[in-house]
């Protein structure tokens, strides 16, 4: 009979059990550091109160604010949104919206070799928005985009626009902020009040 | 045993001061909710009745130009000239936002209460009260239909004006009793 030694056995337990005891140390503090590391992370990349402005030379083009930001690479999540256009020899008016994107420095996809221009920025607003002031109007909206290169602010879905003596309520539509042409692109209806 | 008695009328009188300053608070909020929807239904009563509905496909609003160009099975309904169906219509504003004209092109078509018309133009002066219709202008009324190279319609003095190669046709009695009018 091969029979092990009493102190041998003793040892060979406790090693078992000091390699369970380790596993189980190593089990619970790689999740607890692994949450530890995302919380602040993610704590670091939430600000409050945050502004950004456009600026082409000495011309202001745009400011925006908002109540809170979230940082990932060039894309800012951002809520309770408030831009301020200063379109060239227009009146400046004011976008409002629930939540928001800005996105940075977005590479264009097809851009020529010659092109100066080869990255753009993107706006885009989402829930309640509100375009204060373009045309004498209020613009109501559930998306609004916007990009550098092509300066057209864009929606998809229904659109109210309400002005003093006229509305109107369609789906889909366009507008530069420095021009002053709008299109809606479906179910126009353009109501004329006493007139 | 008294005291609960009392303490029972006083909940009970308690509970009837209430229900009658619900009953009261809930009459004076109906008047409000009255008065706050007569406001609302005066704003609605003026735009239906006074305000023009102009629907379509597509609409381009050049605002600085004050030139709306709708576009796709275009109908405006609630003026005072009638109801116009086109496939385009321009509507020209003056700096008030107020409509100075209004052309309609591509099967322009008017409907009123006494009369209908169609051309392939058909031009608005709402403040001057005139319809013009245009090419190929035809306007009918009653038994009585009138062809044309341009139509002048005053709608406040119910005035036709038919002028360049006028042909009419008035029904007299039955359709086959049409007298066919030709004025050079």
């Amino acid at each position: 009979m091969n029979r092990i030694p009493q102190a041998q056995r003793d040892r060979g337990t406790k090693a078992q059990r000091e390699v369970k005891r380790k596993t189980l140390c190593l089990c619970a503090l790689v999740p607890m550091c692994l949450i530890l590391f995302f919380s602040i992370a993610s704590a670091q990349s939430v600000t409050e109160g945050f502004s950004a402005r456009k600026m082409e030379g000495q011309i202001l083009k745009w400011e925006l604010e908002a109540d809170s930001a979230r940082f990932e690479e060039n894309l800012k999540t951002l809520k309770g949104v408030k831009v301020k256009f200063y379109p060239e020899d227009k009146v400046p008016f004011t976008i409002k919206a629930d939540d928001g994107s800005v996105k940075e420095n977005v590479p264009l996809t097809n851009a020529t070799i010659n092109e100066t221009v080869s990255k753009k920025d993107e706006i885009y607003l989402q829930n309640n928005v509100q375009v204060i002031g373009y045309l004498n109007s209020t613009i109501k909206c559930d998306n609004l985009s916007w990009d550098s290169i092509s300066e057209i602010m864009r929606s998809q879905d229904k659109v109210e626009i309400e002005a003093e003596k006229w509305n109107i309520k369609g789906k889909g539509m366009e507008f530069s902020p420095s021009g002053d042409t709008i299109t809606i692109k479906k179910d126009v209806t353009m109501e004329i009040i006493g007139q | 045993m008294i005291k609960r008695y009392n303490l029972n009328r006083i909940i009970f009188l308690i509970f009837t001061m209430l229900l009658m300053l619900s009953a009261i608070s809930t009459t004076f909020a109906e008047d409000t909710v009255i008065l706050n929807e007569d406001t609302i239904s005066e704003k609605a009563v003026r735009q239906m009745t006074d305000g023009r509905q102009i629907s379509a496909d597509h609409l381009k609003w050049e605002y600085n130009a004050g030139i709306a160009v709708f576009t796709g099975n275009v109908i405006m309904k609630g003026s005072e000239e009638g109801e116009i169906r086109c496939l385009k219509m321009t509507v020209f504003f003056n700096e008030e936002d107020e409509i100075e004209k209004i052309v309609s092109e591509e099967n322009a078509t008017l409907t009123r209460q006494k009369q209908k018309g169609g051309a392939e133009i058909i031009d608005i002066y709402s403040d001057k009260n005139l319809i013009i219709l245009k090419q190929e202008a035809w306007i009918s009324s009653n038994k009585t239909t009138f062809q044309g190279d341009e139509i002048i319609f005053d709608t406040k003095n119910e005035i036709i004006n038919i002028t360049k190669g006028v042909r009419g046709q008035i029904q007299t009695g039955s359709e086959e009793d049409n007298k066919d009018i030709e004025i050079r």
